[in-house]
């Protein structure tokens, strides 16, 4: 299940991380297009490659806690109504 | 007078046995008390009028042992069970987690019940149920709800107790804070540990295990997964091991740094020179190449800590603050490796070796420079440690033969010469001398020792020499005891060390966050909007170049080393400069508490006074005062009690002769009454010789005189006849009064406790200042009387020694126990005054205070490095600054370093205050 949950939150944290790149690029794309002199497209690769990096790095250490909590949160839930729904049952029969 | 046989649980040895006799002795109207620990009873004699069994099976209980009853089903367990081996399994199901506790204390099947009932009762328990015979509770909850520490102390609230497993490890290679609670954090999810405590400047980790989950061995494993080294905790010659670890560190910090200087110099004159078009700078440093060459070099030898660092930490999960300079340098040095092999155009040509190589210098050299100081903090403990002996001269078949310390074994005959370090504890069976006990009591002048006197392991033999037998050895002496206290101390955290490192714990996530705002806002809007093409030059027309910089400088002046530093490092100085005074405060809790506190509460018997009556006074009616004072010492030659042997002491002291007595008989509560010379001689109290029909009423006056000033009277009768009255007084120590004094001067409320009557304790109390006295307190009612004080509002630090005093030191805030205490209190006490002078506790608390103030400085200059540093490096100031103030990365890195050394060298001037006595 622990292997499970870190394939989840590598997943989660490469999402992320790939949105938040998107976000940059998109943007800096406009910035090339509005100052071609002064931006150009090495410094949007380039920025690309550092906010993925730094991106990588905080998505990496907060989706793992968030998780890891929603699973146990989730699996709690599931036990509580299974045992309601054999105590209905229970008491049906 | 009745006799009686409780029984006792708990019981392993002789020592319990005393300490059991002792607090039963210690009731008044217990006359006597023999423990026996095979049995498991302890007869006790005693008068009923006086007091009852209850009060006595208090007294036992207080004192850390079960009383069993008979009678009772389910009897009451007192504190300090036996250590036993924790069970605890742990399954995860549902999110649900499973796990067996070990369980002491337990006598009966309802015990079991109760904690079951307890258990459950716990919010997130799903189910829990205690095993009598096993002795354990199997108890399956909710993790996202409650831990296992509730339920341990819901085990512990109980009066049970929870067995564990502890081992203390040397960890190497943490760098801040982070490390350590990444330690803890990974420690703390392997199966089969319960707690891990990781301190940084003490570099140890300790861990409290269930060995049958796991081991040492396995605890060693995951701390070294995680990229830290580990070694068994110091058992002994740890000194020098301790010693030599840390001068490897110096060593490889001083080597690197000398590499990075060597290095950094041309790297930064080359970039810069090439930039700024510095002609004296030669040609071959402005190539290049030959940069990439010097700084690959610095990256690859004193840089790689920081990678290596990052990699086995992300491998966990982890970031530290080697996260923080590895992606700063690593930035610097990958973006310039681009610009020399790749064409990325006209804003690419300029390079950042510069910024690489002089961000790991400053670095490297702030850890050379934590690694010099923090070798200084610890040194109280080296000190300790260094004082033990090496090796001792016992006798072995009347021949001396000198062994290693190690090898010395209790009941060994051991032989010190003048001059000489006595080696372990014991107690003189030969010779005379004057034993210099500074090093562990502080005590500058050398005390006596003769035969039947104690002595102490470490202390140095001045005068004669002597042979004593070996009573404790190995980790048993007096300074393996200390040298463990404050090692414990100081690895213990300060409710204010863990919100500490709960922030710094955060901060690099934080950290990274603003790193990558930073970037996203001069890419986006600083760029364009503050004009920076034209505001600044050396080459920076790339915008993604000037943010990357700035965002560089964010995360390197970051780092919060000073903030994890800010508080262990104040208790590890504070802690150790008290241990140097013969102070031994037990963690940093008891220094936020000793902060709060308005009111001391000393015990007078043996805390204020000397413990031991001593003849005061000799007033005789008929005949001599030598004829008065014979008489009296006649009849209380057989006694025990300690009144009877002050008289006889004063009797002896005068020179008297004292003939032994017939048919003596002791009357509890009143007296005593002897026959010697065909004359019946009476000592005692006015209802003693009431009750033989002696006329009392002419010597009234005196009486109440006497007890005015605080002694106890005696009345002395020969053959029905009044001879005169005796006095006896537990005397004041010299030192009572000023200590007094010092707290009422430090604006303390003073108070003494005490089971003497109103008028007795109001002298003792008048004669050393006290203002308000707690009297007619019976031994076990003296926690009550500090609860209610507390009920006042009041935080208190109880004084005391005794082993009633243990639940009153228990009860207080703060629990101080004078060295001359029992076991007991010293174990319920938080701070423990080594030396027996009633002074220190005034020392205590202004180290306590000095301590804490340290740590609040502490924490203001690290937290104010940060808060001024971080605004400043993200660039706060270039819009409002002409020309721009942005902070280069290397002088971010140098700021950085200067934090840690600012804190610790604060930190180390506490070493140079005096705790004045």
């Amino acid at each position: 299940m622990e292997k499970k949950l870190g394939v989840y939150s590598l997943a989660a944290s490469l999402s992320t991380s790939i949105v938040i790149v998107l976000l940059f690029y998109i943007l800096a794309l406009q910035k090339v297009n509005a100052y071609p002199g002064v931006y150009v497209k090495v410094d949007v690769y380039a920025g690309m490659v550092y906010v993925f990096i730094l991106s990588m790095i905080v998505s990496a250490s907060i989706w793992p806690g968030i998780i890891e909590k929603r699973y146990s949160v989730n699996m709690l839930q599931k036990k509580v109504s299974q045992q309601d729904d054999k105590e209905n049952s229970r008491l049906k029969t | 007078m009745e006799d009686v046989i409780i029984k006792i649980n708990g019981m392993m040895c002789s020592h319990c046995e005393k300490t059991v006799s002792e607090a039963a002795l210690g009731v008044k109207g217990v006359s006597k008390a023999k423990a026996d620990h095979k049995k498991g009873e302890v007869k006790v004699s005693f008068d009923t009028k006086v007091t009852d069994l209850e009060t006595i099976k208090s007294a036992i209980m207080a004192s850390g042992y079960k009383v069993i009853d008979e009678g009772e089903a389910c009897p009451l367990p007192a504190g300090q069970p036996v250590i036993r081996q924790e069970a605890k399994q742990e399954a995860r199901e549902g999110g649900l987690k499973k796990i067996s506790i070990k369980i002491t204390g337990m006598t009966c099947a309802s015990c079991a019940q109760n904690i079951e009932k307890a258990l459950n009762n716990i919010e997130g328990v799903k189910s829990a149920s205690v095993n009598f015979s096993f002795e354990k509770a199997a108890v399956e909850y909710d993790p996202s709800k409650v831990n296992p520490k509730t339920f341990e102390d819901t085990i512990t609230s109980l009066g049970y107790g929870v067995a564990k497993s502890e081992v203390t490890l040397k960890v190497g290679g943490m760098h801040c804070a982070s490390c350590a609670i990444n330690i803890e954090n990974a420690l703390k999810k392997t199966g089969g540990i319960v707690n891990a405590d990781v301190s940084f400047p003490l570099e140890r980790a300790r861990i409290a295990y269930d060995p049958e989950l796991v081991s040492v061995p396995d605890i060693k494993k995951t701390i070294e997964d995680v990229g830290y080294t580990v070694s068994e905790q110091l058992e002994k010659s740890d000194a020098d091991r301790e010693q030599r670890a840390r001068e490897e560190e110096i060593k490889r910090q001083r080597i690197n740094f000398i590499i990075a200087l060597i290095l950094a110099v041309p790297i930064s004159l080359g970039d810069m020179g090439r930039n700024m078009g510095w002609t004296f700078v030669p040609d071959i440093f402005k190539n290049d190449y030959v940069l990439f060459i010097l700084a690959t070099i610095v990256m690859l030898f004193p840089g790689r800590q920081f990678f290596e660092g990052t990699y086995k930490g992300l491998r966990h999960g982890m970031t530290d603050m080697n996260l923080l300079i590895a992606t700063g340098t690593g930035a610097a040095y990958t973006i310039s490796v681009a610009a020399t092999f790749l064409d990325l155009g006209e804003a690419y040509k300029h390079t950042y070796y510069d910024t690489a190589a002089l961000l790991i210098m400053f670095i490297v050299l702030g850890r050379y420079l934590e690694a010099l100081t923090k070798g200084r903090t610890s040194e109280a403990i080296r000190k300790l440690m260094g004082l033990a002996a090496k090796t001792a001269r016992i006798v072995v078949n009347g021949e001396e033969k000198e062994i290693p310390v190690e090898d010395v074994k209790v009941n060994d005959i051991v032989v010190v010469r003048p001059g000489e370090k006595i080696p372990v504890d014991g107690r003189v069976v030969e010779g005379l001398t004057a034993v210099d006990e500074s090093m562990i009591t502080g005590e500058s002048i050398p005390v006596e020792k003769t035969v039947g006197s104690e002595v102490i392991g470490a202390t140095i033999n001045k005068t004669g020499m002597i042979k004593f037998r070996a009573t404790k050895v190995g980790k048993d002496t007096a300074l393996a005891q200390i040298i463990k206290l404050v090692e414990d101390a100081q690895t213990r955290k300060a409710p204010i060390q863990k919100l500490a490192d709960i922030v710094a714990g955060h901060f690099i996530l934080a950290v990274h966050v603003l790193a990558l705002l930073t970037f996203f806002f001069w890419f986006f809007i600083g760029f364009e909007k503050f004009n920076v093409l034209t505001t600044f030059g050396m080459g920076l027309t790339s915008p993604f170049l000037f943010s990357l910089l700035i965002s560089i400088t964010v995360l390197i002046i970051s780092c919060p080393c000073a903030v994890g530093l800010a508080t262990p490092i104040a208790i590890m100085v504070g802690t150790g400069k008290g241990a140097e005074n013969g102070i031994l405060i037990k963690g940093g809790e008891v220094l936020e508490k000793a902060q709060k506190l308005d009111t001391i509460v000393f015990d007078k018997t043996g805390t204020l006074t000397k413990g031991e009556p001593e003849l005061t006074d000799v007033l005789p009616i008929k005949g001599t005062e030598n004829d008065v004072l014979r008489l009296a010492a006649i009849a209380e030659k057989g006694s025990e009690h300690p009144l009877g042997e002050a008289i006889l002491k004063g009797a002896k002291a005068r020179g008297i002769d004292v003939p032994d007595a017939g048919e003596f008989n002791a009357i509890p509560g009143r007296g005593v009454e002897v026959k010697y010379g065909g004359k019946r001689i009476l000592i005692g109290t006015r209802k003693l010789m009431i009750d033989n029909g002696l006329d009392i009423a002419p010597l009234n006056d005196k009486l109440e005189e006497l007890e005015h000033n605080g002694k106890t009277a005696m009345i002395v009768s020969s053959n029905e006849e009044i001879a005169g009255i005796i006095a006896v007084a537990d005397t004041l120590k010299e030192t009572s009064a000023e200590a007094v004094r010092e707290l009422h001067a430090m604006g303390f409320s003073v108070a003494m406790i005490t089971g003497d009557n109103r008028r007795t304790a109001d002298a003792i109390a008048k004669q050393v200042g006290i203002d308000r006295v707690l009297s007619e307190v019976l031994p076990e009612d003296k926690a009550v009387e500090i609860k209610k004080l507390q009920a006042e509002g009041r935080k208190v630090a109880m004084v005391g020694d005794g082993i009633n005093d243990a639940p009153a030191l228990t009860q207080s805030d703060v629990g101080i126990a004078i060295g001359s205490g029992t076991d007991v209190a010293i174990e319920s006490a938080q701070i423990v005054l080594i030396k027996n002078d009633v002074r220190d506790a005034a020392k205590a608390i202004r180290l306590s205070r000095l301590t804490l103030n340290k740590i609040k400085q502490n924490l203001f200059w690290a937290f104010f490095y940060n808060s001024i540093g971080i605004p400043i490096a993200a660039g706060i100031l270039d819009p409002f600054t002409t020309p721009p103030c942005l902070l280069n990365p290397a002088i971010a890195a140098a700021a950085m370093a200067a934090s840690s050394v600012t804190v610790t060298m604060n930190t180390l001037l506490l070493k140079r205050v005096k705790l004045k006595g």
